[in-house]
């Protein structure tokens, strides 16, 4: 068997992350071949080192069975690979004609732009795969769909045999994605090797021919489409050793604190980001959130402080109305949040550490009189937490953006709990931790649950979740598909509801 | 070793800066000693120009007072994410809007001084309100639009000097303020006059605001993290419109001190610049009121030594502008001097350690 | 005088012809600026560009006797300033802003202090030889446009084609589509096997370029000499021509038009009637309240170039 791509121990560590750990993957010319796997596998880190944007560390890429060197896009294209970025690489202001030829124009006379070519030939390339394209349209003016398909324009002209497609049907409707498929089988049936990124099992399932499930940064396994199922993939995907102790169950659960009832929120473009969510998070327990990266948990936490401006529903807090107030009323009520991105909305990261942890607080006491900081509280506020939290740092004066990940998300960490909220939102926080700092953040989670706080937690670590919630929640799509005990679930069911399965028990 | 190695990474900022302000004068003196003007001997004379005599020194002072006032009306919008490079127009404005005061209403010092000083603000302030609020409800980069602003506010000025208000005499000016709306000169014969003090009250207030306020470390997040800032319940949009505002003011502040206290009118192009100064100022003051302080001294020597200089050594005083020209160039640079800095330090250190 | 009489002794060809003479130097570095900004990069410093090249046409055109060759060195020092701006603001990825202001203050100190050390006096350089004007005979004998066209810096010439070129570059030639892509989205052109970076360079370096000569004009052709800060915030006025412009050729193009028929209306209307209709300053402080206002109205539906201001950032985690 002859492979049209072969890639080679690919070897890739960003930092402390190892991305891809001797990656061995080969695919057949002609064939679809997906790469599934959850957030963080390595999967679009792969796809990136075969298009040249990023360098792995070591590691051999075949094409045809000869070695090739891929230091840039540029070398890429040379070999025949193209890429489909999640992320359109196009020009709103320029028509389609002109994003597909960039780089490459046909000339006339070596000077001028060849006008007529550069849409006919548009036009005919989209005419032989059926893509239906209007050369001249402006690429600003068209749909997501559209804009999908002068990506792969802009691919087939460079005369690409090897296409990537890194997650595609991300941000397409439905319909769209069927139109994809029809896209990808003509593709397919001209000769072109397709490799398909995606963590969406079902389409997995209807569009490849192999499968190469990654986790960890490292391939699990690759089987042929009719070998394999849904369930089957999940299992690989997400069943990894469950080597952490499941937290103790909780003391006492009382009345609902946060109560969310139909909310939905739409975003700049008019999107639903949100639909009809609803749910209530109960003194003593953890309400985890389980989802794909992607599927409206941004947007609930934003909602939920009063970032995102909601266009239906109601938020109350305690039984007081939470929903259209400013985001300082809602935080003063008790919800401390330990949001998503830590450097970007936890800390600012240019402050010192006591500026840091009395941020939000400033004008709140003891720590103000609504007007004159008092630096003698800042001080002793801040003593205390590092003493308590255990915050390795030189001094209190240290500006934070020199710590560790893990002493940044403590500094966090202990200032959304210093001021004693009754509801806690912990978005994603353990992400990029080590161990220790995961287990630091996870037994404080705990202690305050047992202390009779509401819990929301959501990761992107179905592990996590399971390992510390009291029910969860699946969302997709920006809507609530279900919410389980966690003693009445398994992880396979979850992920098959995470990537848009129905709900259906399959025993272990 | 290890605890001056600390101290100088710990101070990275200030050595870098320090560092880009050597090799600034260092081109200087080439340019001077390539040009055929012997650099040593200027430098002897600037440094008398400076602060050769009181006079010369009061000299200075003057001009570091408007620096001052102006490098902190910078400072204070840069502090929240605004950089207001319009203090020239509004520095203009303030200045106008006390002079008018100055001369045409007629009240005890106590009352009018403080006055015809508010007038300054507000004028400043109010003016700044334009490219504040394009900011933060239109978009619109506040570089640019300071910028454009600035020729209008020149041009009206100009044109009620001209055309509108009554001039005494030749010179392009308004007539002269009351007595009751000057500052007193503190040193008889010499420019240096009791706005001195206000130049302080202005730096112990920035000091105060950006430190010891809920407001100023509202306004300081906000500068320096955006998301995070509305992400704690901080409004945003409200804390640049002020910091703004706020700028534009203190610039009007110090327009109206240059007419109460050197001037005593509104003369036409009074100000050489003293608004585009004002960013080099605060660049080189680390944005910090302090270090404002420092940079205006710096910088009013410079004004006065170097005019004095060209009196005596034949090196044109547009030296000054030159200077300031390849200061912010290097100091726009910093990051590549401070990030070559830190190597050296950690570079040597880790060498030293090698050897023992 | 009746108001008609007005009308009449103020729109003349004279009107025409001063409005043509004062746009030239706008006219070239306001392109120069265009092509500059395309490319996602926004230098404020034009006014310094512009001084620097004044400044080195005069002193070229002095000490060799040609004009031609004052232009050459004009082009050759712009071409210096653009390339210390190209490297502090693009390599080095400082504000673009501060590396602007801080060439105009370079440009103003540095040309005032070398004329004082060249001629021992300031002010001023002597008179200089200048540019031909434009002397053709046969245009005399068409009406109106012999007396619009002859007498013109052949600079003129340029000026004029300028935008047409710009325009056919811009949007019929692959480079012009390049061009226009790192200033739209440099990624979309890095991932074809572009670099953005070299992209930005040469639209810098072209702007720089082309803002020397717009400065030379001032000194070698429009007068026969430079004097300290002769530009007079002409940068600044091609630089809100190119935003009132849209960045667009056509665009500019007409604002620099507009900008100079306004300077040109206000010198005539002074003359022509009693002042104190409308007063100049109004006039002259014109572009600059109508850029706000475009800035104004633009920002909310996006005109110039999308990734105008910011440095190019390669892909990386």
């Amino acid at each position: 068997m002859s492979y049209i791509l072969e890639m080679r121990g690919i070897y890739k560590h960003f930092g402390e992350v190892l991305a891809n750990d001797h990656v061995d993957l080969k695919v057949e010319a002609g064939t679809v071949h997906s790469i599934v796997g959850e957030n963080g596998a390595g999967k679009t880190t792969l796809m990136c080192i075969l298009y040249g944007l990023y360098k792995a560390d070591s590691g051999q890429i075949f094409i045809d069975g000869k070695e090739v060197d891929i230091n840039s896009p540029s070398d890429a294209i040379a070999n025949g690979i193209g890429m489909i970025h999640q992320h359109f690489k196009l020009i709103p202001a320029m028509t389609v004609a002109e994003n597909v030829m960039l780089g490459l124009e046909p000339r006339k006379g070596k000077i001028f732009l060849d006008l007529k070519q550069i849409n006919q030939q548009t036009k005919e390339l989209s005419d032989r795969y059926g893509l239906a394209v209007d050369p001249k349209a402006l690429v600003g003016n068209i749909s997501v769909g559209i804009k999908q398909r002068v990506e792969i324009l802009k691919v087939l002209y460079h005369k690409a045999n090897i296409m990537i497609l890194d997650e595609p049907t991300a941000l397409l409707t439905p319909q769209e994605s069927e139109d994809l498929f029809r896209v990808i089988n003509h593709l397919r049936e001209d000769g072109k090797t397709i490799l398909f990124i995606s963590h969406k099992l079902k389409e997995i399932m209807q569009i490849s021919d192999r499968i190469t499930v990654m986790r960890d940064g490292k391939i699990v396994d690759t089987v042929e489409k009719r070998d394999t199922n849904e369930v089957k993939l999940a299992r690989m995907m997400v069943g990894r050793d469950v080597f952490l102790k499941p937290a103790p169950a909780p003391k006492k659960v009382d009345g609902a604190v946060l109560k969310v009832e139909d909310v939905s929120a739409v975003n700049e473009f008019h999107r639903p980001v949100l639909t009809d969510v609803s749910f209530d998070v109960r003194s003593g327990e953890i309400l985890g959130i389980a989802g794909i990266d992607g599927n409206g948990q941004t947007e609930l936490v934003r909602a939920l402080i009063g970032l995102q401006p909601i266009t239906k529903g109601k938020i109350t807090l305690k039984g007081k109305q939470m929903d259209h107030k400013p985001v300082k009323l809602i935080r003063d009520e008790g919800i401390g949040v330990v949001p998503e991105d830590r450097l970007m909305e936890g800390l600012v990261v240019d402050f010192n550490v006591q500026e840091n942890l009395f941020l939000g607080l400033q004008r709140n006491k003891p720590f103000s009189d609504g007007k004159l900081i008092s630096w003698k509280a800042v001080r002793k506020n801040a003593d205390d937490l590092v003493k308590f939290f255990d915050i390795r740092t030189p001094n209190n004066e240290q500006k934070v953006n020199l710590l560790s990940g893990g002493n940044q998300q403590k500094i966090i960490v202990a200032r959304e709990l210093s001021h004693n909220p009754e509801m806690i939102i912990a978005a994603q926080p353990t992400r990029g931790l080590d161990i220790a700092a995961t287990d630091f953040v996870h037994e404080q989670l705990i202690k305050q649950r047992d202390e009779g706080k509401a819990i929301l937690l959501l990761s992107l670590s179905l592990d996590e979740i399971l390992l510390l919630s009291t029910r969860i929640a699946v969302i997709y799509k920006g809507s609530i598909v279900a919410i389980v005990n966690k003693d009445e679930t398994t992880a396979e069911d979850l992920g098959l509801m995470m990537l848009g399965g129905t709900y259906e028990h399959i025993p272990a | 070793m290890n605890t001056v190695k600390k101290f100088l990474l710990k101070r990275e900022d200030v050595f870098s800066t320090l560092i880009a302000l050597l090799i600034a004068f260092g081109i200087i003196a080439i340019l001077l000693m390539s040009t055929g003007r012997p650099a040593g001997e200027a430098f002897y004379y600037f440094i008398k120009g400076a602060f050769g005599n009181v006079e010369n020194t009061s000299n200075t002072i003057s001009r570091v007072i408007p620096l001052t006032i102006a490098g902190v009306a910078f400072l204070i919008g840069a502090k929240c994410a605004v950089f207001n490079v319009g203090v020239e127009g509004q520095l203009i404005l303030g200045a106008m809007a006390s002079a008018i005061v100055g001369y045409i209403v007629h009240l005890p010092a106590i009352i009018h001084l403080p006055l015809m000083l508010l007038a300054g603000m507000a004028a400043g302030g109010l003016y700044a309100f334009i490219p504040a609020w394009l900011k933060t409800k239109r978009g619109v980069n506040e570089i640019l639009s300071t910028i454009m602003l600035n020729y209008p506010a020149t041009f009206f000025t100009h044109f009620l000097v001209l055309k509108v208000l009554p001039m005494e005499g030749v010179v392009p000016a308004t007539p002269k303020i009351d007595a009751t709306a000057r500052f007193a000169t503190l040193i008889e014969g010499t420019r240096l006059h009791a706005g001195f003090v206000v130049a302080i009250l202005v730096v112990v207030f920035a000091y105060f605001l950006l430190n010891k306020t809920s407001i100023g470390y509202e306004m300081r997040a906000v500068g320096a993290n955006k998301e995070a800032a509305r992400f704690h319940g901080i409004p945003v949009e409200k804390r640049m419109i002020t910091a703004f505002m706020l700028s534009g003011a203190l610039a009007g502040l110090a327009g109206a001190v240059e007419v109460a206290g050197v001037h005593y009118r509104f003369l036409d192009q009074f100000s050489p610049g003293y608004g585009y100064d004002s960013i080099t100022v605060a660049m080189v003051g680390l944005m910090n009121p302090i270090g404002v302080v420092l940079s205006a001294t710096l910088f009013g020597a410079l004004k006065t030594g170097i005019l004095d200089m060209s009196i005596y050594t034949e090196i044109p005083r547009q030296l000054t502008t030159l200077i300031n020209g390849i200061v912010v160039l290097l100091i726009a640079s910093k990051e590549m001097i401070r990030s070559s800095f830190s190597k050296l330090v950690r570079g040597k250190e880790e060498f030293k350690q090698e050897k023992e | 005088m009746t108001f008609l009489d007005i009308i009449k002794s103020v729109f003349t060809i004279a009107l025409v012809y001063s409005t043509i003479r004062i746009s030239i130097s706008i006219l070239i570095a306001g392109m120069g600026e265009m092509i500059t900004e395309r490319s996602g990069v926004l230098n404020i410093g034009v006014e310094g560009v512009m001084l620097m090249g004044a400044w080195a046409a005069a002193i070229g055109s002095y000490f060799s006797g040609s004009a031609w060759i004052g232009l050459l060195c004009a082009v050759g020092v712009a071409l210096v300033i653009g390339l210390i701006f190209s490297y502090i603001a693009i390599t080095l990825k400082a504000s673009q802003a501060i590396a602007g202001l801080a060439i105009t203050l370079l440009a103003t100190g540095l040309s005032g202090y070398l004329l004082q050390i060249i001629f021992e006096h300031g002010g001023n350089t002597p008179r200089v030889p200048t540019l031909p004007n434009i002397n053709l005979a046969f245009l005399n004998k068409i009406p109106v446009l012999g007396r619009i066209i002859n007498d013109q810096s052949v600079l003129m010439i340029f000026a004029l084609l300028l935008p047409i070129l710009l325009y056919i570059i811009f949007y019929r030639t692959p480079w012009g589509t390049w061009l226009r892509a790192a200033g739209e989205n440099p990624k979309a052109l890095a991932v074809v096997g572009i670099n953005p970076v070299t992209v930005r360079y040469i639209a810098t370096l072209c702007g720089a370029m082309l803002g020397g000569i717009g400065g030379a004009y001032l000194s070698i052709s429009q007068t026969s000499m430079f004097s300290e800060n002769m530009v007079a915030g002409r940068g600044f006025i091609a630089l809100a021509a190119v935003i009132f412009g849209n960045v667009k050729p056509r665009g500019v193009f007409a604002a620099c038009m507009f900008f100079a028929f306004m300077d040109a209306l206000q010198m005539t209307l002074q003359t022509a009637v009693p002042d104190n209709i409308i007063p100049r300053e109004v006039f002259q402080a014109l572009p600059y309240i109508l850029t706000v206002v475009i800035l104004a109205i633009n920002m909310a539906k996006g005109g110039g170039p999308a990734d105008i201001g910011n440095p190019y950032e390669k892909e990386s985690r």
